[in-house]
């Protein structure tokens, strides 16, 4: 903004903030829900028990505006809580003082796919499934299981992670992240390269991705894109035990098929499986139509090499994405690990609070994602159980046990001096006492 | 910043890596005092051999490097790290002095999960050792460099090295899965090793790449591979260099992964097709004509060129009175048949290759190329560590030769090969090719060989050139490095690179070595 307005010094935080707005929005006061009526429909937009109450609300319509509001509020010392709609950026998080809400649901543009480079360019406001309808008008997709039907805004995804929008021919949503453009704490613009990789040293959008905001808020990124498959194709399997179909589908991706979607379902009790209820492996494969029936060939000769029956294609029923929700659990595990991790995992919410559905969600060549959904699970007992198995929990995502935690305390402290993006940062469990000048990250320390 | 250190700090250091792997003997100073970069390389040539560290010490232990940070930060003594010193720009320098931390003695495999095709590995295991051991278990890293010889896992990371197979198995940040890292503090931190960041930034971006400015990584868990059932080979002309663009952009946008695929520019096809080792070629090998350069013989075969061709006559006299027409000599060089190599290889089942080398043949075709059958590929594939000893003769005859490799997406790609070659036109003679080819965009490999009347006029004009190029390349909407690093070569660059992005890697920087001891005056970072 030419000149921000300074924060009145009379009155509440609030009231100066509203009016540092107004004077820092004229002309575009369209942009601004000062009103209590307003802004308390906005606190029932972003949060279930409608607080807190916004101190004010600014319906950003660019990345000026963006960076404009920014500094109202860091000169006001006011929390920001970004926003695209009705999801906060911050997640579960919420300031104790009135926040000012950015919304950047308008910076949504999707501009035209660029054939050659084959990316896309949108405002972060903007939807998957609204991407993903863009795309198909371009018989353009972008390839990520569940994106057509998810209104999980870009916004959403880059500030925290979504474990299960990965696919094994098409990698992860953040690796199709190709350029981004992000306004930092202090206002300032950031705009990556999109060359397709680079050794200038660090990647340094993958700093902002994840960090809820508090590294710089997106507001546009450049994403990868992949041609209308000219085929797909999908094939289910029927096995009798969960251990041969895990190991079918750790098969199938390590002789590279590389399936556009992988899912393993069946009875979740850890006993033996009984006929009536077997273990399905369900795989989607897509491209030009002679690599897909290469690949079906192959993945035909895995499963009947693993024991495993051929369905038709009515299985695909079982392959539909899921985001994690409250009474979901997401952990990671190695192939070699996995039905431990599965086993202990089962056993843990079984013991709870059966019935229970346990399925692999996602993998690739190394790992494999396991989705647990209970209604009465306890959730701690499951992590030590998979931890102790060889897993990791990524849903529900815990900062706890980050080794990286207070090195990101440190840098929010240098980019974010006001606090004003970087409220809901985790306190440090205890306080170290500051080696010399610096203090060092936890991390896994090991005694030298 | 004192040029000796007190026997406080050597005794000090004795006692965390024992005395015998810690060395203040000139020579070891000397070896450890730089990498590959042409610029030290003309620099040692007239006599300078400034900065050399202090002392070099070689820790055996990631807790080893945790103590000789500590006893650095106490007594504000800068850290470089070394492994193997086959970097090209400098990153190992140890511009302010003090230590030379020498990682080589971390050089084990830790834990290899064969099922899950991961392995855990010290970061200064040799990368040729560490591909020999996981072959002898059924794998490959797939990470081939033109120095796997001489270079490591540690290296590979701390520049975000690419090998030659990247196409198929990426780059070495898309093979990492987690680090180990000592920070500069002393504080050894290692990432969660299954699953990748379930909250926060991925901090394995962070420290890749970071070419030791924000601590040392110890120990990487890798991506592998099960090792090839089979390879298969094509070769190509393609009548210019955009016809063999387009093809390879259109074959991995339909989803094909060739392990490698390589397009020669006019020039560098000419020159390649001429190349002659100065080795005694071996018993079995190609006759002369149809040998084939491998990456780092350019020069070499340039060298050759001017030693022994009638065409090359009149570039040797240009060279031995200082080069002082390159653009002249890039004229010339224009004049060979407009006609560009590629070679393509695929690997993995049998079945598999041969569809993919089938529908890559297609596209081609569909392109205007002349299929040029296996024996091109065969022969690179054969030759691809060949590394020519031509260099030096090049840096004897006052000339210098170097490498640039740069990327970007392909709709900006052929404005950055027309910007760039044109800039090092100005002061060398140049080609180029093209590998490491992603779905959305490709690398260029720009190798140049210039001259000046003397060491001082050669040197100076190799510091134009790159400036000249950086900047064509920055302003072309390329990245400046896509695998060589940056060291001290292209820090300049780095500001215009990541513009504001600086500030977050500024943070990072200023929150894990305020000081500014862990290799200072790299990477662009203030100090």
């Amino acid at each position: 903004m030419s000149g921000a307005a300074p924060a009145k010094k009379k009155g509440s935080a609030a009231g100066s903030l509203r009016a540092a707005l107004e004077t820092g929005f004229v002309g575009r006061h369209d942009r601004l829900h000062l009103s209590e009526a307003g802004r308390k429909e906005w606190a029932g937009r972003l949060w279930e028990d409608r607080k807190p109450v916004p101190a004010a609300v600014v319906s950003a319509q660019n990345p000026g505006e963006v960076v404009d509001a920014l500094e109202v509020a860091r000169q006001g010392g006011v929390p920001v809580v970004m926003a695209a709609g009705r999801s906060p950026a911050s997640g579960e998080s919420k300031p104790r003082k009135s926040p000012l809400v950015i919304d950047v649901s308008a910076i949504n543009r999707i501009e035209p796919v660029d054939r050659k480079s084959l990316v896309v360019r949108a405002g972060v406001g903007a939807t998957l499934s609204e991407i993903e309808k863009h795309l198909g008008r371009e018989d353009a997709t972008l390839g990520i299981p569940g994106a057509a039907g998810s209104e999980l805004t870009l916004l959403e995804l880059l500030a925290h992670r979504e474990p299960l929008l990965e696919s094994p021919r098409y990698g992860r949503i953040d690796e199709a992240l190709i350029a981004i453009e992000a306004v930092l704490p202090d206002g300032s613009l950031y705009t990556s390269r999109d060359a397709p990789r680079s050794a200038a040293g660090p990647d340094l959008k993958h700093l902002v991705v994840g960090s809820a905001c508090r590294f710089g808020v997106p507001v546009s990124v450049t994403l990868r894109v992949h041609h209308k498959p000219e085929e797909s194709a999908t094939l289910g399997a029927r096995f009798n035990d969960w251990t041969s179909a895990i190991g079918a589908a750790r098969e199938v991706l390590q002789r590279r098929a590389r399936p556009a979607q992988i899912a393993i379902s069946g009875q979740s009790s850890v006993e033996p499986i009984d006929a009536e209820t077997p273990v399905v492996l369900v795989l989607r494969f897509e491209g030009t139509s002679r690599l897909v029936a290469h690949e079906l060939k192959i993945v035909r000769r895995i499963v009947a090499e693993s024991g495993g029956v051929e369905q038709g294609e009515s299985v695909a029923a079982d392959l539909p994405f899921r985001s994690p929700a409250p009474r979901r659990f997401v952990a990671a595990a190695r192939w070699r690990d996995l039905e431990k991790v599965r086993i202990a995992g089962c056993r843990v919410i079984e013991e709870a609070s059966p019935p229970f559905t346990c399925r692999l969600a996602t993998a690739s060549v190394t790992t494999a994602l396991l989705l647990w959904e209970s209604e009465g699970a306890n959730w701690s007992s499951l992590a030590v159980a998979v931890r102790e198995a060889g897993g990791r929990i990524l849903w529900p995502a815990l900062h706890a046990g980050d080794p990286f935690a207070d090195l990101e305390r440190e840098m929010t402290g240098r980019l974010d001096a006001s606090g004003s993006l970087s409220w809901n940062l985790p306190a440090a469990k205890k306080k170290r006492a500051p080696a010399k000048k610096n203090r060092a990250p936890a991390g896994r320390t090991k005694k030298s | 910043m004192s040029r000796t250190l007190s026997q406080d700090v050597l005794d000090g250091l004795a006692r965390i890596v024992g005395a015998g792997n810690l060395s203040v003997q000139k020579p070891d100073l000397l070896a450890n005092a730089r990498d590959n970069l042409p610029a030290k390389i003309i620099d040692v040539r007239d006599g300078i051999i400034d900065p050399l560290p202090q002392v070099v010490v070689r820790p055996g232990s990631a807790a080893e490097i945790s103590k000789v940070f500590k006893l650095a930060r106490k007594h504000v003594v800068p850290v470089t790290p070394y492994a193997a010193g086959s970097g090209v720009c400098g990153g190992v320098v140890p511009l302010k002095g003090g230590i030379s931390l020498d990682v080589k003695r971390l050089d084990r495999i830790l834990e290899l999960d064969g099922k899950s095709q991961v392995v855990r590995v010290q970061a200064g295991m040799n990368g040729e050792i560490f591909e020999r051991e996981l072959n002898a278990t059924g794998f490959t890293h797939g990470h081939f460099p033109s120095s796997i010889y001489t270079s490591t896992v540690g290296g590979w990371l701390a520049a975000r090295s690419a090998g030659q197979f990247s196409s198929l198995y990426g780059k070495i940040e898309d093979m990492v899965e987690s680090l180990e890292v000592v920070l500069p503090d002393g504080t050894i931190v290692e990432q969660a090793p299954v699953g990748g960041p379930a909250v926060g930034p991925d901090w394995r971006e962070l420290f890749v790449g970071s070419e030791g400015t924000l601590g040392v990584i110890t120990a990487a868990t890798i991506r592998i591979h099960r090792f090839p059932e089979e390879r298969a080979f094509a070769s190509y002309l393609f009548p210019d260099v955009l016809s063999g663009l387009t093809a390879f952009r259109e074959l991995l946008q339909a989803g094909l992964r060739p392990s490698v695929m390589r397009l020669y520019d006019e020039v560098d096809t000419f020159l390649g097709s001429r190349s002659q080792s100065t080795e005694q070629p071996a018993k079995d090998a190609p006759r002369t004509e149809e040998r084939e350069h491998g990456e780092d013989e350019l020069w070499g075969a340039f060298y050759e060129m001017v030693r022994s061709s009638p065409l090359a006559r009149g570039l040797q006299m240009a060279l031995g009175a200082g080069f002082s027409a390159p653009r002249m000599i890039n004229r010339i060089a224009g004049l060979v048949p407009k006609e560009c190599k590629a070679v393509l290889l695929f690997e993995g089942e049998a079945e598999r290759c041969n569809l993919e080398r089938e529908l890559a043949h297609e596209i081609s075709l569909k392109h205007g190329a002349k299929d040029k059958g296996e024996g091109p590929a065969r022969r690179w594939l054969k030759r691809r560590y060949a590394v020519s000893y031509g260099q030096s003769k090049v840096f004897d005859a006052l000339a210098f030769a170097d490498t640039m490799e740069v990327a970007a997406s392909w709709e900006k790609l052929p404005r950055l090969y027309l910007n760039v070659r044109e800039a090092i036109s100005r002061h060398a003679l140049v080609m180029a090719h093209f590998s490491h080819a992603y779905p959305e965009g490709c690398s260029i490999y720009f190798t140049f060989v210039g001259a000046g009347a003397n060491h001082e006029q050669s040197r100076s004009r190799y510091d134009r050139l790159w400036k000249d190029a950086l900047s064509a390349a920055l302003r072309a909407g390329g990245t400046c490095t896509h695998h060589h690093g940056v060291g001290m070569l292209k820090a300049s660059a780095m500001a215009e690179e990541h513009g504001a992005g600086m500030r977050l890697f500024q943070a990072a920087k200023d929150a894990l070595d305020e000081a500014g001891l862990a290799n200072p005056g790299k990477l662009g970072l203030r100090q």
